[in-house]
């Protein structure tokens, strides 16, 4: 089946807050949708209720593909934080999210050389830097694999090598029929198929 | 099976996490222990005094540890996202809840059934008795855990929540220190084991343990959106 | 009628029309009572005048008991159809919940000190209420501790159920606990075997006490739901 999302009328709101309404966008399989607006005008809100985390005051999110038997949506979400715990090795960590999101067999070894912290591999994640983190954050992206990405300022704390990772990582997602949705105040690395822009919103 | 394997991973995870970090094992232990012994302090060193108080006064000290620990069961995973992931790992919210209690009971419960022996001595509990006090106090911190479990997910993220969820556990705790505390005195002075109070802590912890998750993974929900 | 009071602004027009009758019919009713209880019923004839305290003791754990299932009822409606005035019912009602714990608490105190000479004993039922009031002080605090008025609601919704669900479990569990440690003295009060001229004041102020929590249940709804307007008005105007 091909990846889609589909957005029909949604209003969005954050406590007493009406965040925004009236969104509505559509992005087909290979697309990467830039997501803009100031600060407050909800992007991250946004992410949230496409993975389901944050539910919508009105209208409808479509996605595909479903599978019929489990509820689980075919979205992976980066958000601000990196849910990197300091106790543990780096490959530890993906390990273990590779388990937790049911592909325990999943190349750690490789996710790791692709996002550039292959050598890092049995270090304390209390030594990471903030970009190193990112990339580990990243790396569960590719280890635990699903269509439809959702990424909330995933460039933010990278480097300049950092970029043109993601950007690999973004193209080859693309091109392998996967989505890609970004909060993102630099444009996306890559480029996007389309910018929707919740500032322009009422 | 790779469910049941995901629950094994966050249950060894969490137990690893709470025993290594941040004063690790020993600190729980190390808090048990010094509520335990300011019970002399506060009764008296009459052996006879301690014997008859003593595993009611243990059990005080055994709620006060969960209690303290409440604030680590969720607070940290939602501040770092960890919840947020596990939340969309596919892994239904309740079975996460019950695997992460289980993993702190791992962390910061056990430790205080392993020293538990030591500080019954040094509260003139009769040794034969030993035995019996360390089930109870497994079986009975297990049902504290998760009990507790429903006030640390509604409480996760708020200012003071630690304070806050340890206020609301205080009235669900009431049962099991009434059959825990019961239980261990007449393992103790009676050498009664398997009896009526003991019977009824267990319901109480299998009551906890099928019915807690639920509510607080409901709890988390809300920290959520 | 649930789903008719669901309505905010039906629940308004009807609230005004009928808090001068709730607040009307308490007053009278505690005029008919206190007098009654106070001075026409009999004294008992073992604890002299000293027993009238129970005809304010026993509406009052009574209403500890009403008030929060009425919290309940009002949790599931607020959890399951999101009716936005069963949230405001519990957060108006827990105060005054306690606050009716707390009465009864002070009064059973009252009451213990000439009978047994001490200011408190751990009588079963004083004890069950002395947890309840806990559970109450729990809710408003849950309450409090959030910005978000929705999540804090839908939390304390939450806390207010499983609060429900171990009230007989902790009653049960003091109950045998109590038995276990063989208390002195037991609670007279209200049994079974009350006589009428006891039990019709009793009635009477107890019927006080609800209509009293109804209409005061009222005042506080009412000015919750103006509130929250206020603050709905001061937002659109704050965006346009």
């Amino acid at each position: 089946m091909t990846a889609s999302v589909s957005l029909k009328d949604v209003s969005l709101q954050r406590g007493n807050r009406l965040l925004f309404e009236g969104l509505s966008f559509d992005a087909k399989e290979g697309e990467a949708v830039e997501l803009r607006g100031a600060n407050g005008s909800g992007k991250s809100s946004l992410l949230r209720a496409i993975v389901g985390l944050l539910p919508i005051a009105s209208g409808a999110i479509t996605l595909s593909p479903r599978s019929v038997d489990d509820d689980r949506l075919p979205t992976a979400y980066l958000g601000h934080l990196d849910a990197v715990k300091n106790g543990e090795t780096v490959s530890a960590q993906l390990q273990f999210w590779a388990t937790v999101s049911g592909t325990p067999g999943a190349n750690i070894a490789e996710a790791l050389d692709r996002l550039g912290i292959g050598g890092l591999a049995n270090l304390p994640s209390s030594m990471l830097s903030a970009g190193q983190k990112r990339r580990l954050a990243l790396a569960r992206l590719l280890v635990a694999p699903q269509p439809i990405w959702l990424l909330d300022e995933p460039a933010a704390p990278l480097d300049a090598n950092g970029r043109d990772v993601l950007a690999g990582l973004i193209a080859s997602h693309r091109r392998a029929g996967g989505i890609v949705i970004a909060a993102i105040h630099d444009p996306l690395p890559g480029g996007a198929s389309q910018t929707v822009d919740l500032s322009a919103l009422p | 099976m790779s469910l049941l394997h995901a629950l094994l991973a966050i249950v060894l995870r969490d137990a690893k996490l709470g025993w290594v970090g941040g004063g690790g094992a020993a600190l729980p232990a190390a808090f048990f222990a010094g509520a335990s012994a300011l019970a002399p302090f506060a009764l008296g060193p009459d052996p006879q005094l301690l014997t008859k108080i003593g595993p009611g006064f243990l059990w005080l000290a055994l709620a006060l540890s969960a209690l303290v620990s409440l604030e680590r069961l969720f607070q940290g995973d939602l501040e770092d996202g960890t919840l947020d992931q596990l939340a969309l790992s596919g892994i239904p919210l309740t079975l996460v809840v019950a695997a992460k209690v289980l993993g702190q009971w791992l962390a910061a419960g056990a430790p205080l059934v392993i020293i538990s022996p030591i500080l019954a001595l040094l509260l003139q509990i009769p040794p034969h008795a030993i035995p019996a006090l360390m089930l109870n106090l497994a079986l009975g911190g297990l049902g504290l855990f998760f009990i507790g479990s429903i006030p640390a997910a509604l409480a996760a993220g708020v200012r003071r929540g630690g304070l806050l969820a340890a206020l609301l556990a205080l009235p669900l705790y009431a049962p099991p220190v009434i059959f825990g505390a019961a239980a261990a005195s007449a393992a103790a002075s009676l050498g009664d084991f398997g009896g009526q109070p003991f019977l009824l802590l267990c319901a109480f912890t299998l009551a906890a343990l099928a019915t807690a998750p639920p509510a607080a993974a409901a709890g988390l929900r809300l920290h959520l959106s | 009628m649930i789903t008719a009071l669901a309505n905010p602004q039906r629940f308004m027009a009807l609230s005004r029309s009928l808090l001068p009758w709730l607040a009307g019919l308490a007053v009278a009713l505690f005029a008919i009572g206190l007098p009654w209880s106070l001075f026409i019923a009999p004294p008992d004839y073992q604890q002299g005048d000293a027993a009238r305290i129970m005809f304010v003791h026993v509406p009052a754990a009574w209403m500890s008991m009403a008030v929060y299932m009425t919290m309940a009822a009002a949790a599931i409606s607020f959890l399951v159809w999101g009716h936005v005035v069963a949230d405001v019912a519990v957060k108006t009602a827990a105060p005054l919940g306690a606050a009716f714990t707390a009465i009864a608490l002070i009064t059973g105190s009252l009451w213990g000190q000439p009978m047994w000479g001490t200011w408190w004993v751990w009588d079963a039922r004083l004890t069950s209420v002395l947890v309840l009031f806990f559970l109450y002080l729990g809710a408003m605090a849950l309450r409090g501790a959030m910005d978000d008025e929705t999540k804090a609601g839908k939390a304390c919704a939450i806390l207010v159920l499983v609060g429900v669900i171990n009230i007989p479990i902790i009653k049960f569990s003091v109950d045998w606990w109590n038995t276990l440690h063989q208390p002195a003295s037991v609670f007279r009060a209200g049994g079974p075997a009350i006589d009428p001229s006891l039990l019709w004041p009793l009635l009477v102020m107890a019927l006080a006490f609800t209509i009293a929590f109804a209409a005061m249940l009222v005042v506080g709804m009412r000015g919750e739901i103006l509130r929250r307007r206020v603050i709905a008005l001061e937002m659109r105007r704050a965006r346009g």
